[in-house]
């Protein structure tokens, strides 16, 4: 167990507010009435979960910011469940930044690492049914009954013995009077009385984003408001040309329409303007000079020599656990090497600033809510609960909103100039100036007796790791899909899908000048494409078929639902039969950990031009078992999604670094899957009662490796050659490399 | 002062921009129409996709004086029974939809010229606009059956 969970309730009734919190000790109330609070009286009542009004609705509050993963359905649904809602009466409303909407496991409000449902379901579950036990017993009052006799049903609590009915809306001033339930006192619903979950209620955010009038981070206007736009250093440490002049303010000011010129810390400067074409104008006409950076020659092979120096070395030990000693037998090995990697959100980083004397409100599409307001206190020098977040859609997040640069960034430009400011980012600065997933590589080798099994398995992880704002470091997004955490934050073999008599896992660490963080799937990405592909060609080296490897060396005692995965995803894809000569089928599987763990498993069947290296995937197989399904058309668009993400991160994109900064600066040169290169899917959600895993975060890593077994599978059957790819992304010229190179069989 | 007529989903707009202002800036920033979205820039990404005189346009790479002639029709014009958002909503866009207006007026634009596509036809057309969430497999379906709900439809409700 992590540190103590408190878990908090509200219910807000007009003019009085509720507040139920209950904590692992127990359950205590706080009734305040509205004036009586010497708070923001504006804020405070919107700090609650539920609010229930006498016109007969369900509002629930939803901390977590919807970013298309449909957090702003699914997490309303659970709430409305255990409270009996009627959900043609449950309204949702994004909530403000306050500790009240703290994940619980991470302390902070954010929206990441697919930990809404996995890590509010308990929560959100309990304050549905305070609520629901709040109302009964409001009415078992009213009507002087016991309370046993009454029953909630679709918003109304029902006496069937007197015939007698009201509605939640008739009850909640009544129940805003009562003392609160203890926790013992809840009684949660058997998931046989569930009414919403497991079902795919519709989006409630579609409608308005189709009609073009939901808001995401650049469709709010404030009067007065300036377009600012940031000229910031194009190489890695470089700083202002100061000799030669590092901007020419005048000539930016003298642009019709250019207001303003700061200049931030970091040797950034901004201009605003009235317009964003005046904005543009202006920031041309700054013609900003800097030095050559700290790294002028750095490039994509120089940052790649990094890491196969780092090879070389001695790793540092994660885990080393078995009988090393057995007679090891048939050796398969590979070097594996990954790109940087971009979030390349269709929504570029954006968000509207307007700092007072009293108080900043920012809106932004936002992913992590606590970090915003507390660099917005340092930098306006306001107390925390003088800021104020209003979270916008997100069109896409994927991790990289979960950075406050952009946010800091537009709170540095409005608290300089006064003005409320409109922070653009282009897409160029989206690309040039990211916090991207490390580059990689990896040594794995891997042993095979018949008879005995998988004598041994090691593997070497090099990438930088991601460093935290505290100065920890994430060492387990390094290595996570190699080996997992789980819970205890010790690594377990046992969480290695595989029987292996001697795992050993290690990693070393680089330091190099590119930015790197969070990105969908992070260390799973590059860890599952080594593994999956490993496994499959220890398969080959044994002459077994890759599903049966599989199935014959899993774990099948720590992992009896990746078993059911497995050969579930066989049927779906017609494993055993025969596959036309030019496709190919490739396989993969994995243990996505994050607590409390999903497993998925893959298909592709794929075809390879030989002549030209251009791979074409067909159609993809998933299967996925993610626990408790809230909202199981969420998670097929997820599964869905999320492939097309991996895919398109596995065949097509790579960073380009040149002289020592970013290269890449739009979709033709960091080029992203079109419809044109998209498979046909299908996903299949197994049925469970586990406790929810995440899913989106867990989808993207399969296709990869899926991928390549599939094109070893199809060139083998086509030209008799064993073309194992081990290079991402896999692009046509490193298809032709190595079929050149390839053995025959 | 500067100032530019815009005709935009039927309705006469006086826009305070000289003629060489991008049209994007022009829809979202100045008139508000904040349907359509910016995402490169450089008529890459489509997801400022609009309709001038019936045709799917990049509003980012397109200026407004040369489009001030025409009928222009962003996603706020496509009315939410219009037989392409019926199909939208039929299909379930459900990711973060921030492309979808353009994936919308791209289709739009699309089945002006071909009533009935086949699948090479559709992807061929919709490839031109990208979706990061991956809606691909459901944006064919919808503009199938987006196809199929306009043929049914009478010609001047469409």
């Amino acid at each position: 167990m992590t540190a103590e969970i408190s878990r908090r309730g509200f219910l807000k009734v007009s003019g009085f507010s509720v507040a139920v919190l209950l904590t692992s000790k127990g359950c205590r109330q706080a009734v305040v009435r509205k004036g009586q609070l010497d708070v923001d009286t504006d804020a405070y009542p919107a700090i609650a979960w539920i609010r229930i009004t006498p016109d007969n609705h369900v509002t629930v509050i939803v901390g977590r910011s919807e970013l298309g993963q449909g957090v702003h359905t699914s997490l309303p649904m659970i709430i409305a469940d255990e409270l009996e809602a009627d959900w043609n009466r449950v309204k949702v409303e994004m909530a403000p930044a306050g500790k009240e909407f703290w994940d619980p496991v991470y302390q902070e409000q954010s929206t990441i690492s697919s930990s809404s449902v996995r890590h509010m379901w308990t929560d959100l579950r309990e304050a549905g049914a305070a609520m629901r036990e709040l109302l009964v017993r409001a009415a078992a009052r009213r009507w002087q009954v016991p309370r046993e006799q009454c029953r909630a049903e679709m918003q109304r609590v029902i006496h069937a013995a007197s015939g007698r009915s009201a509605t939640y809306g008739e009850l909640c001033l009544a129940a805003a009077e009562l003392p609160l339930p203890s926790k013992s006192d809840l009684s949660l619903k058997d998931p046989s009385q569930f009414r919403y979950i497991g079902t795919s209620k519709p989006r409630i955010d579609i409608p308005g984003k189709l009609a073009g009038t939901a808001q995401y981070g650049m469709d709010v206007f404030l009067d007065g408001m300036l377009y600012a736009l940031v000229a910031r250093p194009p190489a890695f440490g470089a700083t202002f040309a100061t000799a030669i002049g590092a901007y020419d303010e005048k000539a930016a000011r003298a642009v019709p329409g250019v207001r303003d010129v700061v200049r931030l810390p970091g040797d950034r400067v901004a201009v605003c303007a009235e317009t964003p074409s005046a904005a543009f104008a202006g920031k041309k006409a700054l013609a900003p000079r800097w030095t050559g950076g700290s790294h002028p020659d750095l490039d994509n092979d120089a940052l790649d020599k990094v890491l196969d120096d780092a090879l070389q070395k001695d790793g540092i030990t994660v885990l080393d656990e078995g009988d090393g000693a057995l007679s090891p037998g048939l050796e398969v090995s590979g070097r594996f090497v990954t790109p940087y990697l971009h979030h390349a959100t269709i929504e570029p980083p954006t968000c509207l600033v307007r700092v007072a004397a009293d108080r900043c409100d920012i809106w932004a599409p936002t992913q992590i809510q606590s970090r915003n307001v507390n660099a917005a206190a340092k930098i306006t020098g306001l107390p925390a609960d003088k800021i104020h977040i209003h979270t916008t859609y997100l069109g896409g997040g994927f991790g990289r909103k979960s950075y406050g640069d952009f946010v800091d960034e537009g709170v540095l430009i409005a608290k300089k100039t006064g003005q409320p400011i409109k922070l653009l980012w282009t897409r160029e600065d989206d690309i040039r100036h990211g916090i991207y997933l490390s580059s990689s590589t990896a040594m794995a080798k891997a042993h095979y007796k018949s008879g005995v099994g998988i004598t041994s398995w090691k593997h070497k992880v090099v990438c930088d790791p991601i460093k935290w704002e505290d100065g920890g470091t994430d060492v387990h997004a390094t290595v996570e899909g190699v080996i997992n955490k789980g819970r205890s934050r010790t690594y377990a073999r046992s969480h290695f899908l595989y029987n292996v008599s001697h795992l050993n896992v290690s990693y070393v660490h680089t330091d190099r000048p590119v930015p790197v963080g969070y990105l969908r799937s992070v260390g799973f990405f590059h860890n599952v494409f080594a593994v999956e592909t490993t496994i499959d060609a220890l398969a080959f080296a044994a002459r077994k078929d890759p599903l049966q490897f599989r199935l014959d060396h899993l774990n099948r005692k720590q992992h009896p639902r990746a078993l059911a995965l497995l050969n579930r995803v066989a049927e779906m894809s017609g494993w055993t039969k025969k596959t036309p000569e030019n496709r190919g089928m490739g396989l993969a599987h994995y243990y996505f950990d994050r607590f409390p763990g999903s497993y998925l498993a893959q298909v592709a069947e794929v075809s390879v031009d030989i002549q030209t290296g251009v791979i074409r995937v067909h159609r993809v197989f998933c299967a996925a078992d993610c626990g408790t399904v809230v909202h199981p058309g969420q998670v097929v668009a997820q599964v869905e999604g999320g492939t097309i993400m991996g895919l398109s991160m596995a065949l097509k994109e790579r960073l380009l670094v040149e002289a020592g900064g970013v290269k890449a600066s739009n979709y033709h040169d960091y080029p992203i899957l079109r419809m044109d290169e998209a498979p046909e899917i299908t996903v299949h959600v197994m049925d469970s009662r586990e406790p929810p895993g995440g899913i989106g975060d867990a989808s993207p890593p399969l296709i990869g490796p899926a991928v390549a077994n599939a094109v070893f599978d199809v060139v083998r059957r086509q030209t008799g050659k064993q073309v194992r790819l081990r290079r991402l992304p896999l692009t046509p010229p490193t298809v032709v490399q190595t079929l050149r190179k390839a053995p025959g069989s | 002062m500067p100032d530019v007529k815009l005709t935009i989903n039927g309705q006469v707009h006086r826009v305070n921009v000289t003629e060489d202002e991008i049209l994007l800036w022009a829809i979202r920033e100045h008139l508000r129409l904040t349907g359509t979205k910016y995402g490169c820039g450089t008529g890459l990404c489509g997801a400022c996709t609009v309709l001038a005189d019936g045709k799917a346009i990049r509003a980012c790479t397109e200026t407004v004086g040369n489009n001030k002639d025409k009928q222009i029709t962003t996603i706020e014009g496509i009315a939410e029974d219009h037989p392409l958002k019926r199909a939208w909503m039929e299909v379930g866009m459900d990711q973060c939809a921030y492309c979808q207006p353009g994936q919308i007026m791209q289709a739009a634009g699309f089945l002006r010229t071909v009533d009935n596509p086949d699948e090479e036809e559709i992807v061929a057309a919709m490839s031109a606009i990208l979706c990061r969430c991956g809606t691909y497999p459901r944006i064919k379906k919808a503009v199938h059956l987006a196809a199929k709900l306009l043929r049914e439809t009478p010609a001047d409700k469409r």
